[in-house]
């Protein structure tokens, strides 16, 4: 099991896709990290906050961010329409991940722009399976 | 009128009418009254006695003693009974007995006062005037044989008085007297006819005047009692203080605009009363209707392209009598914070059931708004919170038994498996709290596509499957080969089906069985019906009722410490409400339970054909 924190070093080969983290429960943040990690994915940053999330993001320009939707400084959905709006970022996939299961805030989620609106709790694995479909990685990859 | 006949009576004149004075009055009843017999004679009495006077004249000679005495008791008797025949008990035409009797008494005066020569034959004109105002001809002829009678009198008392060619006074006296007496009784019945007809014409007017004076009365009554009611109901709707009441004609026009009305939107009735309503920005329509009239697309700009008429007629689209429509209207005071304002909307009917105008009666709820969603927050809130934990527990739980390099033994695998169950028991109670919350508040929606129920019910009885071989009871399913669809939410109508599945396998004692059972009934509409019996313990029937309460449980639950903390079938009917459809159920303790769940049923094509054919 192989986890990265904080950033990856610019000089380093990137051996998957790049995944920004952001949730303001660290537990949770762990969770999620080694879910991307097993997807085959690379963690690029694991941030606690929505303003440090949208600094990653605007850093790194993953392939992908996952993302809580209540956080301090910015919420997920603040940190997703900052996304959408920006052309350089594309080609990011969205992942939120909420304990809100309301229809209107999966309606909100949908309209800021995700990709996918997963609830909390989640199966590691079929976090990591939707990971993996999003990035398009090979399961042999795992 | 009848009276009018030749020989027919004079109507009495009428006791009720005030008296009329004069002349005219004195010559009215001299007609009309058949009493006034008395009066006529009377005055020919007076007449008489008067003219007896002239015998004091000495040119005149002695009159003859026995004719003298016979004509004045002739004059008395007559006058007697002329009191006698104007009582009503006697017949009214004897009175013409009376007049005849006058004309023998003049006769004998003037047999005793010189016969055919005498001063005083004039007298005889007055009984026969007398005898003229009766009515009828009959009087005439008896007045004429009693008239030659009286004039052939004189003969009695001297055989040689009509010598001399007087005897032509007995046949031209009588003859002059018939034609006065025909001439008094033309007259006479002319002018009574006249009075008839006037008579008729007064009651007529009288009929007429009091007809209208009573119309008049009960319009009076009617208009008041109208003005009391309108004043009535005016005062009942303005009491209403705290909901606004506003009346609208068929077009939109403000009828009427309750104090309750004015209070709440800051508006005088003035300002409003005769001018559309649409121009009030609260009675906008809303864009879910717009939305699902057909009309332009809800962009703010298409809402002033939009006629007064076709925004009212959107606002009011539905409302039928019967059928009103119950919506939240935000309300933009200015300078105030935003209102809420329920507004009901209601047709107004006229009496030939045709729409006559819409009734808006809007009770501001901004405050039961605020409260519903702070509620609503603060559920959100805690669901949010116990999630968060949970997520941490689930996930590491799964990170532990997951652990490919560090491998789990059988028994810390039990244990792990043991604290997922619980914590998995605590989401799904999470869950349920959540979801009552949304029913609650009327947040809870849900989606609407078709839904097969044999594959529904396929995967609840998967579900259910272990949990009911570990409890020994058995499963079976009869579902028909046809396929059953349903408009609604798969996800929803699946939770309600499991839950209406766990609750019987876990009612159901060890041995004891579960069927499930799908079928359809067309009549009165087209519905699915999923029924799910037991044979388990059975719920008492002073508990049926409450069943579906939120958090209760069946005695048979508690005394059987059966697990749970009530709310699943709480949430199996919201669920089965929402697709507009209901839960029934029967139980007979010891025995089993039957919950139906009934379904408005989407027909086939083959059966929509079926039924069209």
């Amino acid at each position: 099991m192989s986890t990265v924190n904080g950033s990856v070093g610019d000089d380093m080969e990137v051996p998957g896709p790049v995944v920004v983290i952001a949730d303001d429960d660290p537990d949770i943040r762990r969770l999620v990290e080694v879910a991307v990690t097993r997807a085959g994915a690379v963690v690029g940053a694991n941030v606690a906050d929505g303003a440090e999330a949208w600094k990653a993001i605007s850093r790194l320009h993953p392939a992908m961010a996952i993302l809580d939707v209540s956080m301090p400084e910015k919420t997920g959905l603040e940190v997703c329409r900052l996304v959408r709006a920006d052309t350089s970022l594309t080609e990011i996939k969205l992942i939120l991940l909420s304990a809100a299961v309301h229809p209107e805030a999966i309606a909100a989620g949908r309209a800021a722009g995700a990709d996918l609106y997963s609830q909390k709790p989640f199966r590691l694995r079929i976090l990591q399976d939707e990971i993996r479909g999003l990035l398009s990685i090979g399961v042999t990859t795992s | 009128m009848s009276g009018a006949g030749i020989l027919g009576r004079p109507a009495p004149v009428s006791v009720a009418r005030p008296r009329t004075q004069g002349l005219i009055g004195h010559l009215h009843r001299f007609a009309l009254d058949p009493n006034s017999v008395l009066e006529r004679q009377l005055s020919l009495a007076v007449v008489y006695a008067l003219s007896l006077l002239v015998l004091a004249v000495p040119e005149i000679g002695r009159p003859r003693f026995w004719p003298l005495v016979a004509s004045i008791a002739l004059i008395v008797a007559a006058t007697a009974a002329a009191f006698v025949v104007r009582r009503p008990t006697v017949h009214w035409r004897l009175a013409l007995v009376v007049p005849l009797v006058d004309i023998l008494a003049v006769g004998f005066l003037r047999a005793g006062t010189g016969g055919p020569t005498s001063v005083l034959s004039i007298l005889i004109v007055l009984p026969v005037i007398s005898l003229g105002v009766e009515p009828g001809r009959l009087p005439l002829l008896l007045g004429g044989i009693v008239t030659i009678v009286s004039q052939l009198l004189p003969l009695a008392f001297d055989p040689n008085v009509y010598d001399d060619g007087q005897w032509i006074r007995v046949v031209y006296t009588p003859l002059v007297l018939g034609v006065t007496c025909l001439f008094v009784s033309e007259m006479t019945r002319r002018l009574r006819s006249r009075v008839r007809a006037i008579e008729r014409l007064r009651t007529d007017q009288e009929t007429l005047l009091s007809a209208a004076q009573d119309h008049a009365d009960a319009s009076g009554a009617a208009s008041a009692l109208l003005r009391e009611s309108a004043n009535q109901l005016t005062g009942i709707i303005d009491a209403v203080t705290e909901q606004a009441i506003v009346a609208t004609d068929p077009t939109g026009r403000v009828d009427m605009f309750n104090a309750g009305a004015q209070k709440m939107l800051k508006i005088a009735a003035h300002d409003v009363v005769g001018h559309p309503l649409i121009q009030l920005a609260m009675f906008e329509p809303p864009e879910a209707t717009r939305a699902a009239s057909g009309h332009p697309p809800p962009e703010d700009a298409a809402l002033p392209m939009m006629s007064r008429e076709d925004r009212f007629a959107l606002l009011v689209a539905g409302v039928r009598p019967g059928h009103p429509q119950v919506r939240d209207h935000t309300f933009l005071p200015a300078g105030r914070p935003a209102m809420q304002i329920q507004v009901a909307v209601t047709a107004r009917c006229d009496a030939r059931g045709q729409i006559d105008g819409f009734l808006f009666v809007g009770t501001d709820v901004t405050v039961d708004r605020e409260q519903a969603r702070m509620k609503d927050e603060f559920v959100n809130l805690i669901s949010h919170e116990l999630r968060t934990p949970l997520s941490s527990i689930l996930g590491y739980l799964e990170l532990i038994a997951d652990d490919e390099e560090n491998p789990l033994s059988e028994e810390q695998l039990q244990y792990l498996a043991t604290v997922d169950r619980n914590a998995n028991r605590l989401l799904r109670l999470v869950s349920d709290l959540l979801f009552t919350a949304q029913v609650e508040s009327g947040r809870f929606h849900i989606s609407k596509e078709p839904v097969e129920l044999q594959s529904l019910l396929d995967g609840a009885l998967e579900t259910a499957r272990p949990g009911a071989s570990t409890r020994g009871v058995t499963l079976k399913m009869s579902i028909p080969d046809q396929s059953v669809t349903v408009w609604g939410d798969p996800v929803r109508l699946g939770q309600a089906i499991d839950n209406l599945i766990s609750n019987a396998v876990k009612f159901t004692p060890a041995g004891g069985r579960v069927i499930i059972t799908l079928g359809t009934d067309d009549d009165p509409e087209p519905r699915a019906l999923i029924g799910i019996t037991d044979t388990g313990m059975g719920i008492p029937p002073d508990e049926v009722d409450r069943l579906f309460s939120r958090f209760f449980r069946a005695s048979t639950a508690t005394a059987n410490a059966v697990p749970g903390v009530g709310l699943g079938l709480t949430i199996t009917k919201a669920i089965a409400n929402a697709h507009g459809g209901q839960i029934r159920v029967a139980s007979t303790v010891g025995e089993g339970t039957m919950f139906v769940l009934d379904l408005p049923r989407e027909l086939s094509p083959q059966e929509s054909d079926a039924l069209v054919a």
